[in-house]
């Protein structure tokens, strides 16, 4: 998790300044950003080329906006907002209606990966599927994006306690896995 | 509610280190004489480690090519000022146009060269707006 310094300049300061033509501005958020986007977007739809397709269009629509912006909201909530619209609307397009329960099988294999990433790739959507999206989002934006619960709730249109819940359930779900994982390993390498 | 339930709702809080000093200590000493409390932060813990190294391990980072492309992004991008220029030049040339043909209609052939003249100097307004208008930009 990346701690931001106490004194550097807010997301949206940088996006007021953007909308009036500061180019730097737009630059900086970027570099904040891009990265992470990529993989929030690249988790869901397994290909980064078509990952870096829709960070492009994620950005494309801020730039637009940016004359229009107002700091009402948080940035990231708005950005990501904007990526997971995008994300929805691919798997739509992507996935006929009646299949939309088919997530590891067969479509979701990623493009251009290694064996062992391959491995790692599967290993997460095999987590994914332990979690209905809603917990998955939660735990991913808590510990991987480091939101905090108010913000998580803003973003989801939930209070703090359904946030706390979901992610308590989310983990509750994750340490079933880990129980099933850590029985297969040989009576000795248990920690107990 | 009993000490147990209330523990729960507050680990979260507790391994983000949001909680204030006496419920902090509260927590702390609750789990020392509660097992299962004990093991439900250690489990909650390491479910999150778990969960974070699986995400690590799929992490792609950027092309040079997505990079260009969003360096260049802003760059292409007409400024609102640009833009609100090129529409007012418009506006002013519709009605231009409008005033000429209404003026050839009533006044015949004579308004033609009032017509050139009057575009000639308007063409002239509009190129030299956008060169002051450039070079302010470029001015901090
Ligand atoms: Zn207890």
């Amino acid at each position: 998790m990346l701690l931001r310094k106490e004194n550097a300049i807010s997301d949206e300061t940088l996006m007021l300044r953007f909308g009036r033509g500061d180019e730097s501005a737009f630059q900086e958020l970027v570099g904040r950003y891009r990265d992470r986007l990529l993989n929030f977007i690249y988790r869901r739809l397994s290909s980064v080329e078509l990952a870096e397709d829709l960070v492009q269009e994620t950005f494309l629509r801020v730039v637009n906006a940016a004359s229009r912006y107002q700091a009402t909201a948080k940035f990231n909530t708005w950005l990501y907002t904007i990526a997971l619209n995008l994300v929805r609307n691919e798997v739509a397009r992507r996935r006929p209606p009646s299949c939309s329960l088919e997530m590891a099988n067969g479509e979701a294999v990623p493009v251009g990966l290694s064996i062992e990433n391959l491995i790692d790739f599967h290993r997460l959507q095999s987590l994914m599927q332990e979690l209905t999206e809603d917990h998955f989002l939660v735990v991913e934006l808590s510990f991987i994006e480091g939101w905090t619960n108010q913000q998580i709730a803003d973003f989801m249109g939930c209070s703090v306690g359904t946030v706390k819940s979901r992610k308590f359930h989310a983990l509750k779900e994750l340490r079933k896995r880990m129980g099933v994982q850590s029985e297969r390993l040989p009576e000795s390498s248990r920690a107990n | 509610m009993n000490d147990c339930q209330n523990l729960q709702e507050l680990i979260d809080d507790y391994l983000s280190d949001q909680l204030p000093d006496f419920a902090k200590h509260r927590f702390e000493n609750h789990i020392r004489r509660c097992v299962n409390c004990a093991r439900l932060v250690n489990e909650y813990q390491q479910a999150a480690e778990m969960f974070c190294e699986a995400v690590a391990a799929t992490r792609v980072e950027s092309s040079l090519q997505l990079k260009y492309k969003l360096e260049t992004m802003a760059t292409k991008q007409v400024k609102p000022e640009q833009r609100r220029l090129q529409t007012t030049i418009l506006i002013i040339g519709l009605i231009a146009i409008l005033i000429s043909v209404t003026s050839i209609s009533i006044f015949g052939v004579v308004a033609i060269k009032f017509s050139i003249i009057f575009f000639a100097s308007l063409l002239l307004l509009s190129l030299s707006a956008r060169f002051v208008f450039q070079k302010a930009r470029k001015s901090p």
